[in-house]
């Protein structure tokens, strides 16, 4: 009997181990994302590569690029794309334009995105409401538009994070699909003289 | 006697009168009380002043309020209270709280394979570039048009430019709210009834929001209503207009009936100046509703202030008569009306000079008060006599006969060197009067409540930079959208310059929605012809990319969009206003935003003719300027004018004489008016006319009699006191023009009146037998 109850015993414990271990994710609500968001490691300036995969509904495969993102918290995003060489191009999204009077829809636009690369809740909030899932250090938030104007464009953004955002998919209302992978992410070197001048024309522009 | 067939004649004429105005009063519309109907009409250009008409028409039916709460479901709440609250109140035709948003997919539709008529005009666009960064772009095809549409983004990148109004604003769930840091705001949207001109239905969405706003605060302290429209402004004007009609009206008609019944106890003269105010009112509405078709609210309340003057024939009159009962010497209508005709001819005078100022407001003033005055003139000529003789009675105080020996005597012992002094006194007054404050803005004359203001800032800021009064009017000689559309693109360079300079912060412009055809052909061709030399790197782009161009995509077939259909999308509501048509001709607003340097941006666009750069406060207030400055000359010329007009009674000498008291008057007028913080204006020199035309007649009346008997000069102290009632009373207006100028004119006709005795000043020995002296 004692080892029928041994083996019995070692059947239990390895049925409960892994349940024990693998604890079911939280489910985070809006407040709750908002919290996990603002836990999220900021630091002024952050730089990381970034893989893009492109679905559209007009081509036949997915389109892939790869390229560095630039994230700082007093200037705003560049997103620069390296590969495929045809495809390379630069996007300056800066922080403040002094000469916008107003919020077009393109300035709009450029603010969500660059709140989504940054990972900047506020503006997020403004147009789409959260629900999150917590799983161990892992956070995955689901932002849907609030409204009709930004579900016309959007059907949803999912975010992924670890110590920094880590992927994020971006679901279009017309059935295109883009995701962004970041990895080796480094809080240096300092802005150089051209991103400096890159931002400020932007700004002007 | 005057015949009693012409006393009937004339009071059915004016029965008669009283009933047209009065229908015509009552059929509303016909009391204005906005800025734009005290502008210039005749010197502006007819497509300048379509533009301002059609403007004020376009946002006359509408009014905006802003309810704001710390958080977005507060605010929710209080703006469907606030909704329920106006709609219950039945002051609206429609208000609107929720609203669908535009349905994109219908702009997208109109711009659905029209890229080729948005690509760039000008050559060597590379295009294989622009579609891999379109491809590989990470939100360049977010929210807009697809890759086989728009493989290149031209239309994409145009549509997300597209310059809507709102877009400030964010829909949640249906509301258009907008956040600052201590806020969310929700827009509602109030439609206003079809009768908005008039004050009735003012009040009612006035008092209807006031309600609303109580009843929300009443329950959540924290929420507030801000308010937006030009409906408010009038409504408060209008109140203001009545308090002040009210205050003057009932002020004077009590004031000159005290003083009638106190002084003279007579009710010939009470008679006979109701009589003759209700004339004059009746006469000076009637002709300017038939001159100008409407009357200005700063009109009627000017129109009142001539109670007081109106009354001053009736005095002098029936004084008269009075005077002449003490002396009982016959023959007094024959004596007094020479005088009488004489003070009607200065008044006259100086209201006539008015009608030269280049504002309708201050011609309808001038109207109303050369038809008041003489109709009130008439009534009295008409009806004094016979009230004198049906009405017996009457008498005046014995002290103002010790009066009259003391001004005789007076005017006795001054001579040359008083009017000497009298001379360096108009001198001195001038001097000072050339370093007052002058004050020519237009805005600063009319009542704007600081609240409405105050409000008014707290949705604009709310919702973005705000609109600039000014715009830019586009106008070519071929009236055509073409035609408007290739002139706002030729100004967009100029824009562009005067923004990077910081003069203005943008604009909005239908060539911002679809470019001009010539544009567009330019496009094209340019778009096909680099189809056509960049496409095997193309073919090999799209390849590299697995895209396949739809069918017609080398062709590229002309699909000119017109303006004309995009602004019949639901979604064009908000530019519609940019267009009118005026005498077959259409033209084209630009509305601009954060206007710092008007006088600039009016620099940069002077060249060309078609272009208007339109600032309607700026231009009239330098109009008023220009009125203003010449003032001194005009006033010269008025009082050589009256000098002229007195001498054929008086003589050159005593006619100067007469007029010294009034020069000092208008001398110092404006320096007693500036030290109670009158600014020099157009106003003021208004009132400088006035005081030359009223101030005079009590020189004239005490010449012609005044310092003869008791009666008679009682009647010319009660001659100033009704007047200066009337005016003083004008002072206290809340329209800060009126205010003005009844400030200075009251201060005009006090001094005039104390230095009357100047007139008495010792006759020549050459003197005509035409002055009471050689009577």
């Amino acid at each position: 009997m004692r080892p029928r109850l041994a083996i019995g015993w070692f059947l239990l414990l390895c049925s409960i181990v892994p349940h024990a271990r693998a604890a079911p994710p939280l489910v985070l609500d809006e407040t709750a994302c908002r919290e996990a968001f603002a836990a999220i490691g900021r630091p002024p300036l952050l730089r990381a590569e970034f893989t893009q995969e492109k679905t559209l509904p007009d081509v036949a495969r997915p389109l892939r690029a790869k390229g560095e993102l630039l994230v700082s918290a007093e200037l705003g995003v560049i997103l620069c794309t390296l590969s495929p060489e045809f495809a390379r191009s630069t996007k300056v999204m800066p922080l403040s334009r002094p000469n916008t009077d107003r919020l077009g829809i393109e300035a709009r636009i450029s603010r969500m995105i660059r709140a989504v690369l940054a990972g900047e809740y506020g503006p997020l909030a403004e147009f789409f409401s959260a629900q999150g899932r917590r799983d161990g250090n892992r956070l995955h938030i689901t932002l849907t538009p609030k409204s009709a104007e930004v579900r016309s464009a959007l059907q949803s953004i999912e975010l992924r994070f670890g110590t920094y955002l880590e992927q994020v998919d971006i679901n279009e209302a017309a059935g295109s699909k883009v995701r962004l992978m970041f990895s080796g992410f480094r809080p240096t070197p300092d802005l150089s003289v051209d991103e400096r001048r890159s931002f400020a024309e932007a700004a002007a522009r | 006697m005057i015949r009693p067939r012409w006393i009937i004649l004339w009071l059915l004429l004016l029965g008669a009168v009283a009933a047209w105005s009065a229908l015509r009063l009552s059929q509303g519309q016909t009391v204005r009380s906005d800025l734009l109907a005290l502008l210039p009409r005749a010197s502006e250009q007819a497509p300048v002043q379509a533009a301002l008409e059609h403007l004020a028409s376009s946002g006359a039916n509408r009014a905006f309020l802003l309810v704001s709460s710390p958080y977005l479901p507060a605010a929710i709440v209080a703006t469907d209270k606030v909704a329920a609250s106006l709609r219950d109140s039945g002051a609206f035709a429609k208000v609107v709280a929720k609203l669908p948003p535009p349905q994109g997919k219908a702009v997208l539709a109109f711009f659905h394979q029209a890229a080729p008529m948005l690509a760039p005009t000008q050559a060597s666009t590379d295009l294989p570039r622009r579609f891999f960064e379109r491809s590989y772009g990470t939100f360049s095809t977010t929210g807009t048009l697809s890759l086989a549409d728009d493989p290149f983004g031209f239309a994409s990148d145009h549509l997300r430019s597209l310059p809507w109004p709102q877009a400030a604003l964010t829909w949640q769930d249906g509301y258009l709210t907008a956040k600052t840091p201590e806020h969310t705001s929700v827009l509602v949207i109030l439609e206003l009834r079809p009768n908005i001109g008039e004050y009735a239905a003012q009040l009612a969405v006035a008092k209807a929001v006031d309600q609303a706003e109580r009843d929300l605060r009443g329950r959540n302290p924290a929420a507030t209503v801000s308010r937006l429209g030009g409906v408010f402004y009038a409504e408060a004007a209008q109140t203001g207009a009545r308090h002040d009609t009210d205050l003057i009206s009932i002020g004077s008609a009590l004031g000159v009936v005290l003083l009638m019944l106190l002084v003279f106890r007579s009710l010939a003269m009470l008679a006979t100046a109701l009589a003759s105010i209700t004339a004059g009112v009746v006469g000076g509405t009637t002709a300017v509703l038939l001159v100008f078709g409407e009357i200005h609210l700063l009109t009627l309340v000017f129109g009142v202030s001539l109670i007081g003057e109106a009354a001053d024939y009736s005095i002098q009159l029936v004084s008269a008569k009075l005077s002449d009962d003490e002396e009982r010497v016959p023959g007094w209508l024959g004596r007094v009306l020479p005088g009488l005709g004489m003070a009607l001819g200065t008044s006259l005078l100086g209201y006539a000079a008015m009608t030269l100022v280049p504002l309708p407001s201050i011609r309808q003033i001038a109207v109303f008060a050369l038809t008041g005055l003489a109709t009130a003139f008439v009534t009295v000529v008409l009806l004094g006599p016979t009230a004198t003789s049906v009405l017996r009675g009457g008498k005046v105080s014995a002290v103002f006969g010790d009066l009259a020996e003391m001004v005789r005597a007076l005017g006795r012992r001054l001579g040359s060197k008083s009017v000497a002094a009298g001379v360096l006194a108009v001198v001195v007054g001038l001097c000072l009067g050339s370093t007052i404050r002058t004050d020519d803005d237009v805005r600063s004359l009319i009542n704007r409540p600081p609240e409405l203001l105050r409000q008014e800032a707290v949705v604009t800021q709310t919702l973005g930079a705000g609109m600039s009064p000014q715009f830019i009017l586009l106008h070519p000689a071929a009236g055509t959208d073409e035609a408007c559309l290739q002139k706002a693109e030729a100004l967009h360079a100029r824009l562009v310059r005067c923004r990077e300079a910081g003069q203005l912060g943008g604009w909005t412009s239908l060539a911002d929605l679809t470019p001009s055809r010539h544009r567009q052909a330019t496009a094209h061709a340019n778009y096909r012809a680099e189809l056509t030399r960049q496409r095997a790197q193309l073919e090999s782009a799209f390849r590299e990319v697995g895209f396949t161009p739809p069918p017609g995509f080398w062709t590229a077939d002309d699909r000119t969009l017109l303006l004309h259909d995009f602004l019949q999308l639901p979604e064009a509501t908000p530019f519609r206003h940019l267009r009118f048509e005026h005498a077959g001709h259409i033209s084209h607003l630009v509305t601009l935003r954060a206007v710092t340097a008007p006088d600039q941006i009016r620099a940069a666009l002077i060249d060309d003719a078609d272009i208007t750069f339109v600032d309607k406060a700026s231009s009239i207030s330098r109009l008023l300027a220009e009125v203003r400055r010449p003032g001194p000359l005009w006033i010269a010329l008025a009082f050589l004018l009256a000098l002229s007009v007195l001498a054929t009674r008086y003589g050159v000498r005593r006619g100067a004489l007469l007029l010294l008291p009034t020069a000092i008057g208008v001398a110092w007028a404006p320096v007693l008016a500036a030290w109670v913080g009158v600014p020099a204006s157009v106003f003021g020199l208004m009132a400088l006319l006035l005081v030359l035309g009223v101030g005079v007649n009590y020189s004239i009346f005490l010449w012609e009699g005044g310092a003869r008997s008791r009666s008679a000069l009682a009647g010319v102290i009660a001659s100033c006191l009704t007047t200066l009632l009337s005016f003083g009373l004008l002072a206290f207006c809340s329209m800060p023009a009126l205010s003005w100028l009844g400030t200075t004119l009251s201060f005009g006709i006090l001094v005039s009146f104390l230095l009357t005795p100047l007139a008495l000043t010792a006759p020549a020995r050459h003197e005509t037998a035409a002055t009471p002296a050689a009577r």
